[in-house]
This record gives C-alpha cells, sequence and structure tokens, in this order.
C-alpha cells in the first residue's frame, strides 16, 4: 500500500484572463520542507493560492490528505498560510490579532492566549506583543505573519516569501524555526527566490519558472547544474581594478571584467562554492575593501536559462 | 488508501460572533467614524437654525418630519450607508487582510453576517443618537412642551430611520462585495436611481426603496410635511400604496440583501495580490 501524499496537485492550470499563472503543474509533496524556488513572476504565490484554496484550478485538481479544499472548508484547520503581501490588522496588537485568528479556528480564549503566546515566544515576537501591529519594523510584521501561520499546530504550511524585509538576525531566527517545524513531521512550503535561502532549511526543492515546474529533486542536483554553469557575480570594493587583477590569476574564476559604473568587478566562475570560501583572501592579497556582492537573483535566473535551454 | 475524515468548520454562531466583535473594536478605533459622526451633527445644526429664527412659523413636529425628509432619509441613510456600507468586504479586500479569514476553517456567510450586523449596529446607533440629540434640542425650544404627537412622530421617525439605515448599509454592502469601484456605483445608485426615480410622476417610483421609506413616514395632514413633499402634492397626483406594503417591501429587501450579500461573498473568488 502507498502512502498517500500530504499534497498532491494533478495537471493543475489556472488562467487569469489571456494570462496563464500555473501551467499543467503536477506534483506530490510530503512530510518535511520542500523549497518553492523560481524568480519574481514565475507562478509561485498563484501555486501557493492554488495550493491554500484560495484561488480555483481553472484544470486539474488538488487534494490535500486526499480531500477537496474547496469542498471541505474544515480542512483549514490543518493548513497555516503565510500571504507575501505586507497586510495586517494594522489597530490591533500582535497578541489581539493572533488571538483572533486563533479564536477562528474554534479554540477559546483560554487556549488562544496560550498559543497566542507560544507562537509569539517561538518567532522572538514576546517583548512586543502587545504594541499594535502598525508600529512593527518590517521584520516584525514578516514574523507575526508566520506566528499566526503556526500558532494552531497545522499539520501543512505554506510560506510565502517569509523572508523579505528582514534583517540578517529575523532571517537567522526565522530559517531555524522553520526547520523546526519540518523536522516535527510537519509539511512546510517556502517560497523564495534566492537559493541558499532555501538550502539554509531544506534539500527538497521545487524550481518553477513561467508558470511550470522545470525541475524538483535535491538541491545538490541543482547545485551540480548550478556549477556546471558559468556563475556571475557582482562585487562592489573600493578598487576594483586590484580586485580585477587579484581574481584573473585565480584558478576558480574563468573570466573578470570591470562593470561599466567602475565601482564593481563582475566574475565568472564554474565553482562558486570554493570562490566564495578564498574572495576574503584574494581581498586581503590585493588590498581591497569588499562592500558586498549580489548573485543570488542573476545566479537563479542564468540557471533558469540554462535549464530552459536544456529542456528545448 | 482511504483519507483521513476532513475535520469540521468552526459553529457559525462562534464565527458571527467574534467576527461581529471584533468589527465593532475596529470601526470604534477608526479615525473615519469622527467623520462619519460629524454628518450626524448636520440636523443638529439644522434644528439650531430653526430654534434661531424659525420657531415662530413652523411647530417642532413639522420641524421634526421636514428634517427626517429632508436631510436623514433624503440624504444622510445614503452617505451612512456607502461610508460603513461600502467597507463591510471591501475594507479587507483593499487591506489584503482577507486571506486571514478566508484561510480559517470558518464559513464565509457567518463572516459576512458578523461584519454586517456589526457596520449595521454602528451606523443605526449614529443616526439614532444623532436624532435623539435633535429631539432633544426641539423640545427645549418647544419649552420643554412634549405633546403626545410629537413623541408619538418622533417614535415613528427613529424606526423609518433605523430601517432606511441597516437597508442601506445593506444594500451597499452588497456593491462593495461585488465592484472593484463600489463607491461610483454606490453614488450613481443613491443619487441618481433613489435620488431621481423616487420623483418621478407614475408607478415607476415604487420601484425606489425611498418611496417606500417615506410610506412609511407618519404624516398627520394637519402637519406640514416635508416642504419637497409639499410641492410633490401640488404638482403630481401621489401613487396610493399602503404602509403595509411598503414594509413588507423594505422587511423583503433588507433580508434579501443579506442573504444576496452573504451568498456572493461565499462564492466569489477575491485574487489578493
Amino acid at each position: 500500500m502507498s502512502e498517500q501524499p500530504v499534497l498532491a496537485c494533478d495537471a493543475v492550470t489556472r488562467w487569469y484572463g489571456q494570462v496563464i499563472g500555473v501551467n499543467g503543474v503536477s506534483c506530490e509533496i510530503s512530510p518535511g520542507v520542500t523549497g518553492v524556488l523560481g524568480l519574481n513572476g514565475a507562478g509561485k504565490s498563484t501555486l501557493f493560492k492554488l495550493m491554500a484554496g484560495q484561488l480555483r484550478p481553472s484544470k486539474g485538481r488538488i487534494l490535500l490528505l486526499g480531500h477537496d479544499l474547496a469542498q471541505n472548508t474544515g480542512l483549514y484547520r490543518w493548513i497555516g498560510f503565510c500571504p507575501e503581501p505586507d497586510a495586517l490588522y494594522e489597530s490591533m496588537t500582535g497578541r489581539e490579532m493572533l488571538v483572533y485568528l486563533l479564536r477562528l479556528h474554534g479554540f477559546d480564549a483560554n487556549e488562544a492566549g496560550r498559543r497566542a503566546a507560544s507562537a509569539l515566544e517561538r518567532t522572538h515576537l514576546t517583548a512586543d506583543a502587545d504594541r499594535k501591529v502598525a508600529g512593527y519594523s518590517k521584520g516584525m510584521r514578516q514574523k507575526i505573519k508566520l506566528a499566526q501561520a503556526m500558532a494552531h499546530d497545522p499539520r501543512v504550511l505554506f510560506l510565502d516569501e517569509p523572508f523579505n524585509g528582514m534583517d540578517p538576525v529575523s532571517r537567522h531566527e526565522s530559517l531555524a524555526l522553520i526547520r523546526e517545524l519540518g523536522e516535527e513531521g510537519k509539511t512546510v512550503l517556502v517560497s523564495s527566490h534566492i537559493l541558499h535561502e532555501v538550502e539554509q532549511m531544506t534539500s527538497t526543492i521545487l524550481l518553477i519558472q513561467h508558470g511550470r515546474i522545470l525541475a524538483e529533486g535535491h538541491v545538490s542536483d541543482i547545485r551540480d547544474l548550478i556549477e556546471r554553469h558559468p556563475h556571475q557575480v557582482r562585487i562592489a570594493c573600493d578598487s576594483p581594478r586590484r580586485l580585477a587583477a587579484v581574481l584573473v590569476g585565480n584558478e576558480d574564476v574563468q573570466g573578470v571584467r570591470i562593470d561599466s559604473d567602475d565601482e564593481h568587478v563582475l566574475a565568472e566562475t564554474n565553482r562558486p562554492r570554493t570562490f566564495f570560501a578564498s574572495l576574503p583572501g584574494l581581498a586581503l592579497d590585493g588590498d581591497v575593501r569588499i562592500r558586498g556582492y549580489t548573485t543570488a537573483d542573476d545566479d537563479l535566473k542564468s540557471l533558469f536559462e540554462y535549464l530552459v535551454e536544456d529542456a528545448s | 488508501m482511504s483519507a483521513v475524515p476532513p475535520p469540521a468548520m468552526v459553529p457559525f454562531a462562534d464565527v458571527f460572533q467574534l467576527v461581529f466583535m471584533a468589527s465593532v473594536r475596529e470601526l470604534v478605533r477608526r479615525r473615519r467614524l469622527v467623520f462619519i459622526g460629524l454628518a450626524g451633527l448636520i440636523p443638529l445644526f439644522f434644528t439650531w437654525i430653526w430654534r434661531m429664527f424659525g420657531m415662530d412659523f413652523i411647530d417642532a413636529e413639522s420641524m421634526l418630519t421636514n428634517l427626517v425628509s429632508s436631510l436623514y432619509i433624503g440624504v444622510l441613510v445614503y452617505l451612512v450607508g456607502i461610508a460603513f456600507g461600502v467597507p463591510t468586504v471591501h475594507d479587507e479586500v483593499e487591506g489584503r487582510t482577507l486571506t486571514y479569514l478566508l484561510t480559517r476553517p470558518v464559513s464565509r456567510i457567518a463572516v459576512y453576517s458578523g461584519r454586517l450586523a456589526a457596520v449595521q449596529l454602528l451606523a443605526g446607533v449614529l443616526l439614532a443618537l444623532s436624532l435623539v440629540a435633535c429631539f432633544m434640542f426641539a423640545v427645549l425650544g418647544n419649552d420643554g412642551a412634549m405633546s403626545l404627537t410629537l413623541v408619538k412622530t418622533y417614535v415613528n421617525h427613529v424606526w423609518v430611520v433605523l430601517l432606511a439605515t441597516i437597508l442601506m448599509v445593506g444594500l451597499f454592502a452588497i456593491i462593495g462585495t461585488l465592484f472593484r469601484r463600489p463607491l461610483v456605483w454606490s453614488f450613481l445608485y443613491a443619487f441618481a436611481w433613489e435620488g431621481i426615480v423616487a420623483k418621478v410622476p407614475g408607478r415607476l417610483q415604487t420601484w425606489t426603496l425611498d418611496f417606500h421609506l417615506r410610506n412609511l413616514l407618519l404624516r398627520d395632514e394637519d402637519v406640514q410635511a416635508s416642504i419637497l413633499e409639499g410641492l410633490k402634492h401640488l404638482l403630481v397626483r401621489e401613487v396610493e400604496v399602503s404602509a403595509w406594503v411598503s414594509l413588507a417591501v423594505l422587511l423583503l429587501a433588507l433580508v434579501g440583501f443579506s442573504v444576496l450579500g452573504g451568498w456572493i461573498f461565499a462564492r466569489r473568488e477575491y485574487v489578493i495580490q
């Protein structure tokens, strides 16, 4: 007897008038954390809304533990949804908002209060729980969204871009929390457009582009693809020419050029992991001060382009 | 493999009560309420004018009847109806908080009913308080004299205004649930359909709520009714409809608006971006 998947999508398609949001998606999701990775506008949010019953598929069907969500509103007891939009009940405090939403799950006032306190603690919001949500920072707003999604102890969590706007500390705390939820046996779907962020939570990923699933499986397979594919890093530093000179001689670097703004170096590498490990030493050798670097979006974009080319 | 049985929804009454209480709290905290409250002061201003200049020409009953017919039924119930009714669902959609409600194991009709009842209550209280203030002010202006006719007229006006308010809130809540630009449609309905058609001679006017609301207003033939109504009486032949028929039409509309609004909300797909 095969084990039933927690969530199953069968050839799900969704049109918005003439525009296709999700195109023939079929997948089965099991307990643990699954990262849904795609560029902005790839269809991640549409897929999440379909899976969470917020949108109806134009074709195909979605089953949650064998049930159609559209026919069983009671299934929302098993679902936690963290939407992408930065929208909250601004006139409530964080605690009031959680208690209100928990009570809509059928918990009495005492139990709702207890669960709200626990969710606030897990998201490190206890100290600000009695402040109006309107006064929360972007990171705190993301955390309270996460808290409302998990407070009722759901079996399946949909977290749509939960790290947007979070500071590094909050991001680290939230990554750890999501890992914990996965280890507790919950089915957690997290969408992101940043590969290394997803990598820190899970090794199971689902790549989505133009509303289609491009690849799914272990993150190392994706990494292999990335490492076979040239990888561009844009480095901001105080002396681009000195840094470029040092990089030219490095065996991990395939090409170097100075950006048109004369403030960045564009380096191409096939071995990003070793490149990033050696970058601080190279900067030290060249007496260059690195202000920062960007890779994630371009990296993912080029990977998608590569996969699309490969498939065709 | 058979699926685990799905869990049940949270009982309707619990959801209704929770959403009702949360909506009342939310509305009371809003600055918008203060501005809408100011609209309730407009009749008080007219009562003050009457006290200053009009007491010798118009008695308290006539003044109150004119005020209710021209200002409350003619303008305020629409404005308050739009201000409270349109945001019933529209605020949650515009504020993108609707997702939180729609991802709970609750009946959408219970959510709609809870929010609608909250806005109807607050809108009704606001206009009722305004009427109470006008009445008190008018009685004081009447040297404290309170005739039975005045009390009867006042009680009749209060309940007609309350019925009109909850009716309009229900109607504009539907418009807020249906349309992306509900204010345009609401004002068109209020001041084009109700405002104009209700004054057209013939049976067409019976298709407006305004006609039936005015038909419920107590009018002693000896008491001067609305000045506009008086002019209309002179110009056109009045369509005769019994007050009971009007009451039945309005109650039917009230129930119909609530059911229709809940039905639309329960079936509509909201694409929250």
